[in-house]
C-alpha cells in the first residue's frame, strides 16, 4: 500500500458543458484534517463524491487506499464515511434508531451493538438525548449525530461536505475537537467548509476555483510565503480615501475591512508611502500586514491569469 | 439635539417563568456603525433582538431607537428596521418583483420608489426576466442581494442582519460586505449577528454574549489586544471561558 492514503491524478469531470473538475491531482496522507476550500460550484463536491466513488471521473485516474476508484468500488465505501451536506438523518426518529439504522445497514455483528453505542455515545455525549426526535436537536448536535452514524462502521477516512454550515461557534469548537480526536486516532478528515478561519484549523488546505486547485499547502506556510504584499491603511474617514485609492493609477487592490483599508499590491513591488499620502490625505497611517488567508484566496481570484507570476 | 445613538439598550432584562434569558444588559450602537453581536445559541441574541424590534416586551430596562422609545412607540419602532435572515425574508414561491411589491405594501412605498427599486435590482442582477421566475430559482447569491434590498425597501435607518450570510461563499461574502459598507457610509446602522468569526472581522465593534449577560464589548483589534490573541475565534472561546 502507498504511504498517501488517497492519491488521484489529473481528475477531470464534466456536467453538460461546465468543467467541474479541470484536471486536479491531490495526494493525501494518513492521519490529517485535508481542507478542500472554495466558493459553491468550484469543485469540492465533486472530488469528494469521486473519492466517494458516488461520481466517476471523465478522465483520470486514482487510487484509494490503494485501491482503484475505477474498479475497487465497493472495498473504497468499506472504508470511507460521508457526511453529506443536507442534513440526512431521519428527524422522525430518535437519536437512537437513527444510530441503529446505521448499525444494520452496515450489518455490524449483534453482539457489538452495546460496545458500539458506549463508544460513539462517548464521543458525542448525547446520551442523555437517545429518546429525542433527530428533528427536535439543535443544529450542534445533529452534526455530532450525523457524525457518529459516519463512524459507524470505524472507516479509514471521513468526508464531510461543509458540515458546520449555520452552526454556532461554541458547537463549532466541540466538532472539530471530535474532528482532531479522530486524527490522534489515526483517520483522515477530508473536509470542505467556505470559511477561511476553520480553513486554518487544517494539517493541509487545498484552495478551489473554477475546477481548479488554485493553491495547495499547509494554512500557515501559504500565508508565510505568499509574495503580495499586503497593507493596511487607518484614516478617520475610511471610505472617502478607499475611494480615492481605488480611482488612482496606484498598483494596487483596495477594500475595507471593519473601519481600515486593506491594500494589496498587485506585484511584489512595495507601494509608495508618499504617493498614497498624496492621493489618500497626510493623516494617513500605512502599515505592513501579514495577510489573512481570506485575504489570499480573495487575493488569488483577483489574478487568475497571474497566478504563476506570483508563484 | 439629534442623538448620535441609532440604539441605547439600558438594564434590559428578559426572563420567562424563573429563566433570566437576557440579564440586565446595557450597550449603545453609534449612527453609521457596522456592529456585531456574538453568542452560541442560547446566550440571549435572539431574545435580546426580539426585544429591540419590538416583537417581545421586555422584563425591565429601556430601549431607545432611532431617537424613539420602543416600548411606548413600537409601531413607529417597526417602520424603521429593516431585518434579514437567510432563512425567512423572501417568499421563494413568489418571484423577485412580487416579494418587493409585498414588502412595498406592507410598509406603504411609494410606487415610483418601487418602480425605481425594481430598476436598481434588475441592474444590479442583470436579469430582465424578475417578474417572471419564482425566487427559489434563483441562486443562492442572488436570493440574497434581493433579501437586501427588500429589506431596504423602506429605506429603514437601522439594519438588522440576523445570519444573513450562512453558506454563502468568499466572494459572495465579500460583495455582500462591500455593499453593507456602503450602507453604513450611507449613515445606516448595521446590527449583525454571525456565527462566524471571518465577518466579526469585518464589524467596527462588537459584543460578545453569554448566558444572558453582554460579557465584552469592543473593536475586533482592541479584543485581540485584550485577550493577546490573534483571532476572533480565540477572542470569542476565551470571552465565553469555553
Amino acid at each position: 500500500m502507498s504511504e498517501k492514503i488517497i492519491q488521484l491524478k489529473n481528475i477531470a469531470k464534466r456536467y453538460d458543458n461546465i468543467m467541474a473538475l479541470d484536471h486536479v491531482s491531490v495526494s493525501i496522507p494518513h492521519s490529517a484534517i485535508i481542507g478542500f476550500i472554495g466558493p459553491d460550484g468550484a469543485g469540492k463536491s465533486t472530488l469528494m463524491k469521486i473519492i466517494l466513488t458516488l461520481e466517476t471521473a471523465d478522465e483520470g485516474e486514482g487510487t484509494v487506499l490503494g485501491n482503484s476508484i475505477e474498479t475497487k468500488k465497493r472495498a473504497i465505501r468499506r472504508h470511507i464515511g460521508y457526511m453529506p451536506e443536507i442534513f440526512s438523518l431521519y428527524t422522525d426518529l430518535s437519536v437512537e434508531e437513527n444510530l441503529k439504522f446505521f448499525f444494520q445497514i452496515y450489518k455490524i455483528p449483534k453482539s457489538q451493538y452495546k460496545e458500539k453505542m458506549e463508544m460513539l455515545y462517548g464521543f458525542n455525549r448525547l446520551e442523555n438525548f437517545k429518546t429525542t426526535l433527530a428533528g427536535h436537536l439543535s443544529g450542534g448536535m445533529k452534526q455530532k449525530l450525523a457524525l457518529s452514524c459516519a463512524l459507524m462502521h470505524d472507516p479509514k477516512i471521513l468526508v464531510l461536505d461543509e458540515p458546520t454550515t449555520g452552526v454556532d461557534p461554541v458547537s463549532r469548537a466541540e466538532f472539530w475537537k471530535m474532528l482532531n480526536q479522530l486524527k490522534s486516532e489515526g483517520k483522515t478528515v477530508l473536509i470542505s467548509t467556505p470559511y477561511l478561519d476553520e480553513a486554518m484549523q487544517c494539517d493541509y488546505i487545498y484552495l478551489f476555483h473554477q475546477g481548479k486547485i488554485l493553491k495547495q499547502g499547509l494554512p500557515d506556510q501559504i500565508i508565510s510565503e505568499y509574495e503580495i504584499p499586503f497593507y493596511q491603511i487607518e484614516t478617520r474617514d475610511p471610505i472617502p480615501a478607499m475611494k480615492k485609492l481605488q480611482r488612482s493609477q496606484l498598483h494596487a487592490r483596495f477594500y475595507l475591512i471593519g473601519d481600515t483599508i486593506h491594500c494589496a499590491m498587485l506585484t511584489k513591488a512595495e507601494p509608495s508611502v508618499l504617493e498614497m499620502k498624496k492621493i489618500a490625505g497626510n493623516e494617513i497611517t500605512i502599515k505592513k500586514i501579514t495577510p489573512t488567508l481570506e485575504d489570499i484566496f480573495l487575493d488569488l481570484l483577483e489574478r487568475p491569469g497571474e497566478i504563476n507570476d506570483v508563484k | 439635539m439629534m442623538s448620535n445613538d441609532a440604539l441605547t439598550i439600558q438594564n434590559l432584562t428578559k426572563k420567562f417563568g424563573t429563566f433570566t434569558a437576557v440579564d440586565n444588559i446595557s450597550l449603545t450602537v453609534k449612527k453609521g456603525e457596522v456592529f456585531g453581536f456574538l453568542g452560541a445559541n442560547g446566550a440571549g441574541k435572539t431574545t435580546t433582538i426580539r426585544m429591540i424590534c419590538a416583537l417581545l416586551e421586555p422584563t425591565s430596562g429601556e430601549i431607545e431607537l432611532d431617537g424613539l422609545s420602543v416600548l411606548r412607540q413600537p409601531e413607529e419602532v417597526k417602520m424603521r428596521i429593516g431585518y434579514m435572515s437567510q432563512k425567512f425574508s423572501l417568499y421563494q414561491d413568489l418571484t423577485p418583483f412580487e416579494n418587493m411589491e409585498f414588502f412595498s405594501e406592507i410598509y406603504n412605498v411609494a410606487p415610483e420608489k418601487l418602480a425605481e427599486e425594481k430598476e436598481n435590482l434588475a441592474a444590479e442582477l442583470k436579469l430582465n426576466n424578475l417578474d417572471n421566475i419564482l425566487t427559489k430559482e434563483l441562486p443562492l447569491g442572488y436570493k440574497q442581494r434581493l433579501a437586501l434590498r427588500t429589506t431596504l425597501i423602506h429605506d429603514p435607518p437601522i439594519l438588522f442582519l440576523d445570519e444573513a450570510t450562512s453558506g454563502v461563499d468568499p466572494v459572495g461574502r465579500r460583495q455582500f460586505w462591500d455593499q453593507i459598507y456602503e450602507l453604513s457610509a450611507a449613515g445606516k446602522t448595521v446590527f449583525v449577528t454571525t456565527h462566524y468569526m471571518d465577518e466579526a472581522e469585518y464589524c467596527h465593534r462588537l459584543s460578545i454574549m453569554d448566558k444572558g449577560k453582554i460579557v465584552q464589548t469592543g473593536t475586533p483589534a482592541e479584543l485581540k489586544d485584550k485577550f493577546d490573541v490573534s483571532s476572533m475565534q480565540d477572542v470569542f472561546l476565551q470571552a465565553i471561558q469555553y
